[in-house]
């Protein structure tokens, strides 16, 4: 992965919203990098930090610290200009395609919208081909373009979200858990979907979900987010096989497997209690107060980052003395 | 043998609508015995959730949506019920968790309030009384401090919390059947594990049966006795879970299993999915409701309805041409292991 690109860079971003009683801490200290042509999964559980991570790539959120490079330039530095340029490159899929698309427009402008506002075509006709040409390719066509989304089911409507994007042209896609309102028959048709337009067309996605068994499929890297920390990050295998972070462990074994046998043998991690509030963060390392290796030195200090073999990173005093064994 | 305590038979419900009329439900039966989990799965929009709505008396039967079939519960139909004796059951005898607990609990209301209401309704009990009831009940759900907790509004509580208060308001009567509607989809997966195994410990505690309904095979897997496939408004597949997730002969069957990514399977290059999309209601295709997705559709699947018919396993049957005798002969077996390679 070394010799890829880097494509965007997050470094020691802390982007916090103020709340009552204090900062609410969403994304405290990430670093990341996603190459040129990569897939990397972001997981975690709800309220982890992960979508404002996302939002804080695509510009949305002015981190407190830290820096988001792309192409090596801080997005904060650009001029007027080139934060134009940087919203056609860096395009979002949002999770929820019902409320994501304009109720009064038809899709064919839905999914125009964009090459409308940064002038893609020269004329009207190139226009109309170039919407045809999009909707093609995720599966859509002509007999759509002039229909208005409560016409179609969620998996079409997830489809014209993913046009939209793509109408930019972008390397970079932020899917924001961009299967999860989908039935599972649909789930599948849209990941899919997704990797063949990578094979295609070879721009990077950051894929947020929470779905850890749908994120394996797509994922070269996966990265696990807890409470606004990255505890974990390696390439998509090592997660599932070789994983080196008690909360890693527990997310995987939550997972229930489609299989009455094996799901009676399966030896179980339950979590006990609830996510500690991210206004007050506990000192020391945030997951100690639900994990079964806790000890006191990881109430006393947090733990860093810190590299294994292969490029694998993971973010636990004791990584090195946990037993050996898959979800 | 164990004793049926809910049996819906061939129940049929069809909504009335500007475009026409809905058959959401066509001809549904099952039953479920006594400390017994059944699972009823399928997609969205294949009536999964209207049959039970319907078996609860939360569609009332006057509106004319029910166009036939009985539901069966302690030797009464509920269909026939009128709204005060429904009542009297509801939250009682028979009761619900729904999927999303947060709206579904009232926001200007302490949750204690929510819960010891249920139970005052149907029990001559003091506020003290039922508080006591109450808190008993959150600690058998292992919630923390239930006493301090008790005094919070919905929207101080996480969302496991909220679903564990759901759980507490359909338990305190100690009712003979619950009704889960997608229970955790809302919910994180380690707090989907917690639900499940508190759903699992409880069935034996309280000598409740449950039927749950859900799109998650996994979930199913893990805590259902017995599976009822549901695919356009019709029972395509019944079996018990070792079966249905082994020996499965439908392929609607097969189609779910299989596009739901395995975490002890590694990687593929392409996922399976099963084309197109359910039929429309309205006018539901004549013949088999899922030829139109279906690869080995022949045919007499576009012409004729395919019956259930019963397999060699006690109970499993399967409403598919494929498992007629006639097709078999000709064919042979078709298995699922088919479709994996």
């Amino acid at each position: 992965m070394s010799e890829k690109k880097a494509l965007l860079e997050l470094k020691n971003v802390k982007t916090f919203f103020k709340v009552k009683g204090g900062m609410l801490k969403a994304v405290n200290g990430v670093d990341l990098t996603i190459h040129e042509g990569e897939t990397v999964g972001l997981v975690g559980e709800s309220g982890c930090g992960k979508s404002t991570l996302g939002k804080t790539i695509m510009r949305l959120y002015k981190p407190q610290e830290g820096q988001v490079l792309f192409d090596g330039q801080d997005i904060w530095q650009y001029k007027r200009r080139d934060v134009f340029n940087y919203t056609r490159q860096v395009q979002m899929i949002f999770q929820d395609p019902y409320a994501s698309l304009d109720p009064l427009s038809v899709i064919g402008d839905s999914a125009a919208e964009g090459m409308d506002i940064h002038h893609l075509f020269t004329d009207k006709k190139q226009r109309e081909s170039e919407i045809l040409r999009l909707l093609n390719q995720v599966g859509l066509n002509e007999s759509h373009v002039d229909r208005y989304p409560h016409e179609f089911s969620g998996g079409q409507r997830q489809r014209v979200g993913i046009a939209r994007a793509l109408a930019m042209n972008p390397r970079l896609i932020v899917c924001d858990e961009p299967i999860s309102a989908l039935d599972v028959s649909i789930q599948a048709q849209v990941v899919n979907l997704l990797k063949k337009l990578q094979r295609e067309r070879g721009m990077a996605y950051l894929f947020i979900t929470h779905d850890l068994s749908m994120v394996r499929q797509i994922s070269d890297r996966i990265a696990v987010m807890y409470l606004g920390n990255i505890v974990e990050i390696a390439n998509s295998e090592d997660i599932y096989l070789h994983n080196r972070h008690p909360y890693t462990r527990a997310l995987l074994s939550a997972i229930p497997i489609a299989d009455p046998t094996v799901e009676k043998q399966r030896k179980r991690m339950v979590l006990g209690g609830d996510v500690p509030s991210p206004v007050n963060l506990p000192k020391g390392c945030s997951f100690a107060s639900r994990c079964p290796y806790a000890t006191e030195a990881c109430r006393q200090s947090a733990p860093a980052l810190r590299p294994m073999e292969d490029g694998h990173l993971v973010a636990c005093h004791r990584a090195e003395e946990l037993p050996e064994e898959a979800y | 043998m164990s004793e049926k305590i809910l049996e819906v038979k061939d129940l049929q419900v069809t909504f009335d609508m500007y475009q026409g009329s809905v058959q959401a439900v066509r001809g549904v039966s099952w039953y479920l015995n006594r400390r017994e989990t059944i699972g009823i799965v399928g997609e969205s929009g294949c009536g999964k959730s209207v049959t039970i709505k319907t078996a609860i008396g939360l569609n009332p039967v006057k509106n004319g949506s029910v166009k036939g079939g009985e539901v069966l519960f302690e030797g009464r139909d509920v269909l026939k019920l009128n709204e005060k004796e429904i009542r009297s059951i509801l939250g009682n005898r028979m009761s619900m968790i729904f999927q999303d607990p947060f709206t579904y609990l009232n926001p200007t209301m302490t949750v204690g309030k929510q819960i010891t209401e249920v139970y005052r309704q149907h029990h001559k009990v003091s506020q003290a009384e039922a508080d006591a009831k109450a808190i008993e009940i959150l600690k058998m759900i292992s919630m923390p401090n239930p006493e301090e907790n008790m005094k919070r509004y919905p929207h101080q509580l996480s969302g496991g919390m909220r679903q564990r208060i759901m759980i507490a308001m359909a338990l305190i009567c100690e009712p003979a059947v619950l009704f889960a509607d997608e229970p955790t989809t809302a919910l994180d997966v380690t707090i989907q594990a917690q639900i499940v195994e508190l759903m699992n410990s409880l069935k034996e505690q309280l000598d409740t049966s449950i039927v749950l309904i859900t799109h998650d095979m996994g979930v199913v897997a893990k805590m259902v006795d017995r599976v009822y496939v549901m695919y356009a408004g019709k029972i395509v597949e019944h079996g018990d879970a070792e079966t249905i997730f082994h020996r499965a002969r439908h392929p609607y069957t097969w189609g779910l299993l299989e596009s739901v990514p395995r975490l002890d399977q590694k990687t593929r290059d392409e996922l399976h999915s099963i084309p197109g999309m359910p039929p429309d209601l309205i006018k539901p295709p004549k013949g088999c409701a899922f030829a139109a997705r279906c690869r080995y559709a022949m045919d007499i699947c576009t012409r004729e309805e395919p019956p259930a018919i019963d397999l060699d396993e006690p109970e499993h049957y399967s409403a598919c041409w494929l498992c007629h005798k006639e097709c078999i002969a000709r064919r042979g077996v078709v298995t699922r292991e088919e479709v994996q390679a």
